[in-house]
């Protein structure tokens, strides 16, 4: 493994010297060495801030340039004589300056100050203004200036980035890490160390709910990444902002109506490496029944054979489908620019590949060779995904300004991901003697799964200035995630490869189809009101706020799954053509779910909340911001399940007092320091507080409604520099003192099986450190964040051993281990390498994502943890200017090709011997899974007006 | 059929006491102490159907019907005297959350069934239209707080439907939408008793044990399972005795055991002096067994036991293992008419030990052979060592061996000139969890016999 890592990084550093090596060829081809250089500079005139990529010319000559990174410009080669020099930006007026250029000059020096058009709109839309909201100098303003910690990326960051979900951007964003789905694409964001559950997800500053059956966080790989204005990751709350984030809140600020006409339109064509390598499994996912028998038939309904058909339950192959891209987004403002319109929409399909090497561990462990805990192994398959993921987006918003003092808006969002995919999975019974893949006991699965979810989000939003100094804002909103599963089904057929039959092949028999349909409506609606008034006292500039939001979130989820068996005791098959041999099969129904499965349930929560919140600055270079939430939580459920059995019903209420305290300290005017403290919560997954039970042949499933939300305790400190043009420096400490975390862990049900429930388990501490750094010389940037997490939580795990060894009883006991918390790296980093010159309208990135070593799966047993290996990924995007309004990119994703590898640390007994397993590398772990999912090649054009 | 044994008995019963005179210097006593009949407490009466809450005794000799699940809560007990017949409907379950006991008797068996349902046991009949595979009712399901469950000389048939909308009361692990087990008994301290019984068709397992002390003796199971499913399946904390038990037809194994579950209580079962007839054939997962199992860390002692024309005779698993080290096994005997069925004697893939004192002798495996390796039978193994039954023809006349699996119109005693009697192993005892009460425990443990299967020629064993 260690030399595989090294050639893999010898490859990424001789691509990334290559990539700029070429760029350092472009750029020096600067103008003639001969003549006079006219060098300069180009600030806002207001607030003095350097101005990226502005156009410099040089009236009535070919001459021109455009400033880099630092807001400088270079002409050479200028003859003596007389100019006219002129600069433009956008957003800003022309503005065009007279130099004279005299013989034996070297050097001529000339500034701008360019002043902004929107000062020319009347104050209240300056408030507004999105001219410049979308650049990386205003989210590195938006990190200074914001109230308490946050970390903010551009939609132009966005836009050169390798990203297309925001999922995939989250990773780049300093103390978070991801957690991939199947098709190695970014799903959740881990923040600061703190799972999924710990985090929200905002649109606009609306909390949006789940198309999840069973939880509350958000898929982020749902949001198209082009339709983001900026994405912020609050790390400290405020008390106007909800209190349920420990990890963070990620705010998704959407594209808002700009001040002139906007045309934006891209288009892109992309490949997936793995499919030119092994094909694409295609499946009739269309002829999938949307409904379920029961569905339709209504709850009495015993379904037979005929009501599953075989069509959507085998694949045709297909060489390297084409993966596209297209986008458009349309604004302008009308009336005297006091409406504005914004109409953005996003659509992308792409086939995306996986392939997965696993071993299943059985879910038992042994208790030889001493001292006990021994991994046993089952079966070693090969999993081959194939992944159709189609993702529309579409973004509207109008604002209305009714005069100078009222203003109102209604933001409308959709996002939709449907998946369509097929897994084969060719399994082998490792303990028989295998000798290869597709040895000894042979069970060839096959899984046909569509989800289609779909979060809307539409938002009304006034603004009222009473007086000069008292505001009111409010808001309605409705929210809508739902997500539906037609037909999900899976067969699988079996064979002995030692056993052929007469013609020379194995006869396989055909074991139970499931079908499943799943589908699940999440609505909020939800009303916001915040009072601000801001008086003058004592000479200082004072802010208070009150307000108060309420939300009702009604859910509902339906759950069916039936199985059938082959009508026939067993099947024969010919020509080891498994995949269309099912078209031999009838089925005949063996069972099928109640409509009374505690899987059916309703769950409604009512959120009402109201804080109060002071902000002040006794000095100067002093900003206080301080005060305090409360949050009522009442929620209530019902199963389907019948009133006879325990827990058909519940309900909780609770309520939480959150303070919090926010110091923000200007040593100069571009460095701060921060100190903050909030007090915040985390309520548990819906699904969780329902007392189900599922019984499994290992162990049992269950939820557990005395399950207690999650209190925390969050410190931070926080130094920020922000230097000449995009040059930043970061950094920060946080404590987290978290109180009833949830975990999953293993319990010991009375006198029967062992059950796996979630648990609050009493406190748990987390800890860590951030740094950002950018720095850019000329056209060259860099910028590296790194963060270190520590966390600890101890929790119990079951021991099998002997009581005496060799010979004594098999037993098992509890132990209690500590560990850190699921989903934690110690060690997570990104570095990514910039070039940009705005001149040639170039922008080149090399990106490398290092996540550290960190807990997938948590296990049973004591010691048999599955770990996730620490893995580098890299990623390249490049976007040139072809015309002047025209521009081509390209995004590779992937290029290391990096393998996901989960773990056990345990000494590796299989290594050797007819028990070894296959890609194994350590005698130190054992490898459990390893995935691979190829390069991505995205290719586009770009145009803007 | 009892009249046939007793013949048979008569005619070796002379030469035994001669073999038998060998070790012992006289027979066996026989004691019979009469016992005090129950005291009845809450005559259940059977004017109604029932359904809900029932405690107390169901009489002798009448017929009850239950028309929706029953409770029986934790602290009542329901006993059924002799003669009883229980007919349920509308699959419905019975929840037991206190105690259940079913004391029939050789002469007035007690049934729990359903009612007009004809059991169709006739050679070759397609699994998917008999109807001891279409699951009637939910079974008898006890819950981690049931203590005590007896059933005697007590047929039980056609259990294993789905948990369904008509099912109020689900004990722990029973789910909605899910097959029944005829039979559930979940209490590592609780026991359960199963003596002199019948058990007939099942979906998937017909007794799943996840954890209990057992006393299962002396009982005929015939159809256990669908396509899939063990007749009986002991999870982790099952200590007992498995005997003297007849199993025909059963999908999968007829008796397994497994340390699967998490109960710190080692799985302990002793298997022994069981007869498997035609095992392992309706299961369509392949490798899966056929007779007797031993895996994930359970132990026991299997010796004596009679496998006839199983898919796959004696299978311990080597991962996660049995606990082999702890496991004791040998005179077993494995009987095969086709090389399918002696090629599995010692199961591929597995780790069975070949032992001297099985029969047929190892000795035909190959040269440096494995343990779980593939080897080719000789076919000279195919009908050899016929341990000649009553009646049931061997080697098999049916077009295919899994055609016959019910008991009814055959006699598996063994002849006089059996090859299978008197090589069994008796050096070791039953594991007796349970002591020995007529109605509260066990009314007879018996010790390991020195023929080989469930019928003794000594009159022992199993009394069918």
């Amino acid at each position: 493994m260690q030399s595989n890592f090294t050639k893999h990084i010898h490859y990424g550093l001789f691509l990334f010297f290559f990539s700029f090596s070429l760029l350092a060829l472009a750029s020096t081809n600067d103008g003639t060495p001969n003549g006079v250089k006219l060098e300069g500079k180009v600030r806002d005139s207001k607030t003095k801030e350097i101005l990226i990529g502005a156009s410099i010319y040089v009236k009535n000559t070919k001459l021109n340039t455009a400033t880099n990174l630092e807001g400088e410009f270079k002409i050479r080669g200028i003859t003596p004589g007389k100019y006219i020099v002129g600069c433009n930006y956008v957003g800003y007026k022309n503005q065009e300056k007279e130099v004279e250029i005299k013989q034996g000059d070297k050097e001529v020096e000339i500034k701008f100050l360019m002043e902004s058009t929107s000062t020319e709109i009347d104050e209240i839309s300056v408030r507004d203004s999105s001219i410049n909201k979308e650049s990386d100098l205003f989210s590195r303003k938006t990190e200074m200036n914001a109230p308490s910690i946050i970390n903010s990326v551009s939609a132009k960051a966005i836009q050169i980035s390798p990203d297309l979900t925001v999922a995939n951007v989250l990773q780049r964003v300093s103390g978070v890490s991801i957690e991939r789905s199947s098709t190695g694409d970014g799903q959740y964001a881990i923040i600061r160390g703190m799972d999924k559950r710990y985090n929200y997800t905002l649109v606009n500053g609306i909390k949006i709910p789940s198309p999840d059956p069973k939880n509350r966080y958000v898929p982020m790989d749902i949001f198209p990444s082009d339709l983001l204005e900026r994405l912020e990751v609050i790390k400290a709350l405020t008390p106007s902002m909800e209190g349920d984030a420990i990890g963070g809140a990620m705010n998704m600020v959407m594209k808002n109506a700009p001040d002139k006409l906007l045309v934006n339109a891209n288009v892109a064509i992309g490949y997936s490496q793995l499919l030119f390598d092994r094909g694409y499994n295609s499946y009739d996912f269309k002829s999938s029944n949307p409904k379920s028998p029961i569905e339709i038939n209504g709850p009495n309904y015993k379904p037979v054979g005929s009501d599953f058909p075989n069509s959507s339950m085998k694949y045709t192959d297909i060489t390297a489908p084409t993966n596209s891209m297209f986008g458009v987004t349309l604004g302008n403002r009308f009336f005297n620019k006091k409406l504005g319109v914004l109409v953005a929409g996003s659509y992308a399909n792409n086939y995306r590949a996986t392939n997965s090497f696993v071993v299943l561990p059985n879910a038992s462990t042994q208790a030889d060779p001493a001292p006990g805990n021994a991994p046993a192994m089952n079966f070693v398959q090969s999993r081959n995904y194939s992944t159709q993921q189609t993702r529309i987006g579409l973004n509207a918003k109008i604002d209305y300004q009714i005069n100078k003092k009222n203003k109102i808006s209604f933001y409308n969002l959709l996002v939709q991901l449907n998946e369509a995919s097929v897994r084969t999975i060719i399994d082998s019974d490792w303990q028989i003697h295998r000798t290869g893949p597709a040895q000894t006991i042979v069970t060839r699965y096959y899984r046909f799964k569509q989800t289609n979810q779909t979060i809307y989000n539409g938002t009304l939003h006034g603004d009222h200035d009473i007086s000069s100094n008292l505001k009111v804002d409010w808001i309605g909103a409705y929210s809508v995630a739902s997500s539906q599963t037609p037909d999900w089904t899976q067969w699988d057929n079996q064979y002995q490869s030692y056993k052929p039959d007469s013609t020379g092949a194995a006869s396989a028999t055909i074991n139970k189809a499931h079908h499943y349909w799943m589908h699940n409506t999440d609505k909020d609606l939800s009303g916001y009101v915040n009072v601000t008034y801001t008086p003058h006292i004592f000479k200082t500039d004072i802010e208070i706020k009150v307000g108060g939001m309420y939300r009702h979130k009604t859910r509902d989820n339906f759950y069916d799954e039936t199985v059938l068996n082959s009508a026939v005791a067993s099947t024969k098959f010919n020509n080891n053509d498994y995949n269309n041999s099912i078209d031999q099969i009838t089925w005949k129904l063996y069972s099928n779910t109640s409509a009374n499965d505690a899987n059916n349930y309703t769950f409604n929560e009512d959120i009402s909340a109201y804080y109060g919140q002071l902000k002040f600055t006794p000095i100067t270079k002093l900003q206080l911001i301080g005060g305090v939430r409360v949050e009522n939580t009442s929620q209530s459920f019902e199963t389907a399940i019948p009133i006879t059995q325990a827990g058909k019903t519940g309900s909780k209420t609770y309520m939480d007092i959150l303070p919090s305290f926010h110091l923000k300290y200007s040593l100069t005017k571009n460095q701060n320091i921060r100190a903050s403290y909030y007090a915040s919560i985390s309520r548990p997954s819906y699904y969780e507080i329902i007392p189900f039970t599922i019984t499994g042949e290992y162990f049992d499933e269950s939820g557990n409604p005395l399950l207690k939300h999650t209190q925390a305790n969050n410190y931070d400190i926080r130094y920020e520099f922000l230097g000449k043009g995009l040059d930043q420096i970061l950094f920060g400490v946080f404590y987290k003192d978290i109180i009833n975390p949830v975990e999953y862990a293993y319990f010991q049900n009375g006198i029967s099986n062992t059950i796996l429930k979630p648990t609050n388990y009493g406190n748990a501490v987390n800890f860590g450190f951030e740094a950002v750094v950018t720095k850019y010389i000329g056209y060259f940037g860099a910028s590296v964040n790194y963060t270190y997490t520590n966390s600890s939580i101890t929790v119990n795990r079951t021991f099998v051993t002997r009581n005496s060894y060799p010979s004594g009883s098999i037993t098992n006991y509890q132990v209690s281990e500590t560990r850190p918390l699921q989903g934690q790296s110690a060690h997570i980093g990104n570095a990514s390498l910039l070039y940009k010159n705005s001149k040639l309208g170039l922008d080149v990135q090399l990106a490398l994502v290092y996540t550290g070593s960190r807990i997938n799966l948590i296990s049973q047993y004591a010691g048999q943890d599955y770990w996730q290996r620490a893995m580098t990924t890299m990623d390249f995007s490049m976007e040139k200017r072809l015309y002047k309004r025209i521009s081509i990119y390209c995004k590779i994703g992937n290029i290391l090709n990096t393998p996901y590898i989960l773990e056990i640390r345990q000494h590796n007994i299989y290594r050797t011997g007819i028990s070894a397993l296959p890609n194994q590398d350590s005698d130190d772990s054992i490898i459990v899974q390893k995935d691979y999912y190829g390069q991505t090649y995205l290719l586009g054009l770009r145009f803007k007006l | 059929m009892n009249k046939i044994m007793i013949t048979g008995l008569v005619a070796v019963s002379a030469g035994l006491l001669f073999l038998n005179s060998c070790k012992k210097s006289s027979s066996d006593e026989t004691t019979t102490v009469s016992v005090p009949p129950p005291v009845i407490s809450n005559p259940i009466s059977d004017a109604a159907p029932l359904h809900g809450g029932i405690k107390g005794t169901m009489l002798a000799g009448k017929t009850y019907t239950i028309d929706g699940d029953v409770v029986i809560n934790k602290g009542d007990t329901v006993l059924i005297q002799e003669g009883v017949t229980v007919n349920l409907t509308a699959s419905a379950s019975i929840a037991v959350y206190g105690i259940f006991i079913s004391v029939g008797t050789k002469d007035k068996p007690n049934k729990i069934s359903v009612s007009g349902i004809t059991k169709t046991d006739m050679p070759g009949i397609d699994p998917s239209v008999d109807p001891a595979f279409s699951g009637k009712w939910c079974g008898i399901n006890c819950d981690t707080s049931c203590t005590l469950l007896v059933l005697k000389w007590t047929h039980i048939e056609f259990g294993g439907a789905t948990f369904g909308t008509n099912n109020g009361y689900l004990v722990y692990g029973n789910k909605a939408g899910s097959k029944s087990y005829t039979i559930l008994f979940q209490n590592a301290n609780g026991s359960f008793v199963m003596e002199d019984s019948w058990l007939y068709g099942s979906i998937d397992d017909a007794v799943r044990i996840q954890s209990g002390k057992i006393h299962i003796m002396r009982n005929t199971f015939e159809k256990a399972g669908y396509i899939g499913g063990d007749c009986l399946n002991a999870k982790s904390g099952t200590v007992g005795d498995m005997a003297y038990n007849l199993f025909v037809g059963t999908a999968t194994n007829g008796t397994k055991a497994s340390n699967k579950g998490g109960n710190p209580i080692q799985t302990n079962v002793n298997m022994f002096n069981n007869t498997y007839i035609n095992g392992g054939y309706r299961q369509v997962q392949t490798g899966r067994g056929g007779c007797l199992n031993y895996e994930e860390g359970a132990k026991g002692t299997a010796y004596n036991n009679l496998m006839v024309n199983c898919k796959f005779s004696f299978r311990i698993v080597g991962s996660p293992a049995a606990d082999t080290i702890n496991m004791q096994y040998g005179n077993n005997y494995r009987y095969g008419d086709s090389d399918n069925v002696t090629s599995q004697f010692y199961p591929t893939g597995y780790i069975t030990i070949p032992k001297s004192t099985d029969i047929p002798n190892p000795s035909f495996l190959p040269t440096g052979y494995l343990l779980g390796d593939v080897y080719t039978p000789p076919a000279s193994l195919r009908g050899a060592n016929n341990p000649k039954f009553v009646t049931f023809s061997l080697p098999s006349t049916t077009a295919h061996l899994n055609d016959i699996n019910y008991a009814t119109g055959f006699n598996f005693h063994l002849q006089s000139s059996s090859p299978a009697i008197g090589k069994g192993f008796t050096g070791f005892t039953a594991i007796a969890p349970i002591p020995v009460n007529a109605i509260y425990g066990a009314t007879e443990i018996t010790q390991p016999g020195i023929d080989i299967g469930c019928y003794q020629s000594n009159g022992k064993g199993n009394q069918h």
